[in-house]
């Protein structure tokens, strides 16, 4: 619960998968807005991005917030957003508040690959 | 199908007219102060009141025309709004279930522990709405105030009655005074406005670490103490209902209960339970049920048993039986209790929820981990405290943001206070209408908190009083019963 965020970011073929560890609330913002210029893209024609979620602990409202602005800046310049790892309950809270109208839900990232394993060779 | 329809549109109608006029009640107990309650509250009651009469002589007036028109029989009911309907079973059967609905949302359930104290109550229905009420509001960290009552009558005017009556309550109960003040003043709105005549009342207000209770009643059935292996004691108490003499003067009775003891509040419907021959329950036969009340049976259980126990002996029922029991259970064996109810304060600064929300984890761990509620509660206390550190204390250093927890057998309540002025519902009702839908990036995120604790609680309510602005949440445990 009283845990700094910290991120661990790995780029394949496509796109980004970051692996996110720690509390996902307001003060995450700062750090997960240092990594990358969210607004410019995932670079390099990248288009894909899985956010990992399993040692993420707690999520609140703030934190959702962050998530769906990441999101819909996707939409914006063009990468597909992935959420894995998200325990039930917080699955629950991304549909309550609208998340899954711009992120897909997988449970793991291994099922996240292939969902963009499929999208990449167009089924 | 088409008088059905009207029928269930007058009904809907008079229950949008009391819903309307409670909501505002509510609004008036978090936001003005207290010397504008009473008005609100009794603005409420006549809307009540005038709403449950008009519905009441609307669905009459129907009847006696169909009478006339050989649609019913001549010996149909008439006993208005509560009893029989004219308007034939499927109407009767969708004004109760709006009744319901209505009645559940006022009327959350009772089980709590505060100090070396626990509060549980049970209710049970003749029909599908009551007239009984019962309620427990925890006023600070040391006291509770308790209440059973009882309204003539059931379905409709019950429906309408009932959650007025609540609402009064918590109103007058924030303002301070003994329970026989209080009772003065809500009988003051009731005699003023013609409304509730009968209505009876019993009120308790309990100091749950010195385990003393004050007591009066209004034409209320006397209560017990019952001592584990003793007779058990029934307290004197003589009064009138309320709304009859607006002069009635209550006498309140201050007694401490001894470790171990229980204050037993019913109803008349519990004694007057009557038998497959007719015969009834009565005071004997309950009073030998309290006598043989072990110590290690929970009022829960107890209380269960004693209402299977009627229904083993009679399927059908002409009244509601309510029971409430306060348990002391100071010294020894009131340690466990202790453990079930914690309080923490915080200095208001981004990221204060953390110490308690780990702290709050671990407890629900260990002491409700079967309730499968943790993580709704841990987002609700969570977003509770994020919202009253900042926005009720505005990140104010020296403001506290106070959080209590109590856990009961089947339910949780918890409370996050602030100093501040409250929220306004308004705000949260535009944030819930736009549900996340916002163009505007920067906008997402508000609101969300007030809207995660209105889905994930299973009630919850804003109040305000001396001590400051309170957001209070009930969850339910999602265990089964065996």
């Amino acid at each position: 619960m009283d845990s700094v965020l910290e991120l661990n970011i790995v780029p394949f073929d496509a796109g980004l998968s970051v692996t996110l560890k720690g509390d996902l609330d307001h003060q995450a913002e700062g750090k997960l807005r240092s990594v990358l210029d969210w607004e410019q893209g995932l670079g390099e024609g990248r288009r894909y991005l899985i956010l990992n979620l399993h040692e993420v602990n707690f999520i609140n409202s703030a934190g959702m917030a962050l998530l769906i602005r990441i999101a819909r800046t996707g939409r914006k310049q063009n990468y597909h957003t992935f959420i894995c790892g998200a325990s039930a309950h917080y699955q629950k809270l991304f549909r309550m508040v609208g998340l899954t109208e711009y992120a897909m839900l997988y449970p793991d990232d291994y099922a996240a690959m292939q969902r963009i394993e499929a999208l990449e060779s167009g089924v | 199908m088409g008088r059905l329809k009207r029928e269930v549109r007058l009904v809907a109608a008079a229950l949008v007219l009391l819903t309307a006029g409670a909501a505002a009640g509510w609004i008036a107990a978090a936001f003005l102060p207290h010397d504008a309650l009473a008005a609100f509250a009794a603005a409420v009651l006549a809307a009540a009141a005038g709403a449950a009469g008009w519905a009441a002589r609307s669905v009459f007036r129907r009847g006696e025309r169909r009478r006339e028109e050989g649609i019913l029989p001549a010996d149909a009911g008439t006993e208005g709004a509560g009893g029989h309907m004219p308007g034939g079973r499927e109407s009767t059967a969708a004004e109760l279930r709006l009744a319901i609905e209505m009645q559940r949302k006022w009327q959350p359930p009772v089980d709590l522990q505060l100090g070396a104290c626990r509060v549980t109550a049970r209710s049970r229905q003749a029909t599908e709405v009551g007239g009984d009420l019962f309620d427990a509001v925890v006023l600070d960290d040391a006291f509770v105030a308790v209440l059973v009552g009882d309204v003539p009558g059931k379905g409709l005017q019950a429906a309408f009655m009932v959650p007025a009556l609540l609402m009064l309550f918590r109103s007058e109960v924030k303002r301070g005074g003994g329970p026989a003040e209080l009772l003065g003043r809500m009988n003051r709105v009731l005699a003023g406005l013609g409304a509730g005549s009968g209505v009876t009342l019993g009120i308790g207000l309990l100091d749950a670490k010195a385990g003393e209770m004050r007591y009066a009643g209004a034409g209320h059935p006397a209560p017990y103490l019952v001592k584990p292996g003793a007779s058990p004691r029934q307290l004197d108490s003589s009064s009138l209902p309320l709304g009859m003499s607006a002069d009635e003067a209550y006498g309140e009775t201050v007694f401490r209960l001894a470790p171990g003891e229980r204050f037993v509040l019913y109803t008349d419907g519990v004694i007057e339970d009557a038998g497959p021959g007719g015969e009834m329950y009565g005071f004997d036969r309950f009073e030998a049920d309290m006598a043989g009340w072990e110590a290690g049976v929970t009022a829960a259980d107890w209380m269960e048993r004693l209402l299977d126990g009627q229904e083993s002996r009679r399927a059908h029922r002409r009244d509601d039986r309510t029971l409430l029991v306060v348990e002391y259970n100071g010294g020894k064996a009131g340690r466990r209790a202790e453990l079930l109810e914690r309080t923490w304060r915080v200095a208001s600064a981004p990221g204060c929820e953390r110490a308690i929300v780990a702290e709050l984890t671990a407890l629900l761990r260990t002491e409700w981990a079967e309730s499968g509620r943790t993580d709704d509660i841990i987002s609700c206390v969570a977003e509770a405290v994020m919202n009253a550190a900042e926005h009720g204390n505005g990140f104010d250093a020296g403001k506290e943001v106070a959080v209590q927890a109590h856990f009961g057998h089947a339910i949780m309540v918890c409370r996050v206070r602030d100093e501040g002025g409250g929220f306004d519902p308004e705000a949260f009702r535009a944030a819930k209408a736009q549900a996340g839908r916002t163009e505007d990036d920067a906008g997402y995120g508000r609101g969300w908190g007030l809207r995660l604790i209105d889905e994930l609680t299973d009630y919850w309510i804003a109040t305000r009083d001396q001590n400051g602005f309170c957001v209070e949440m009930y969850f339910l445990s999602h265990m089964r019963k065996s």
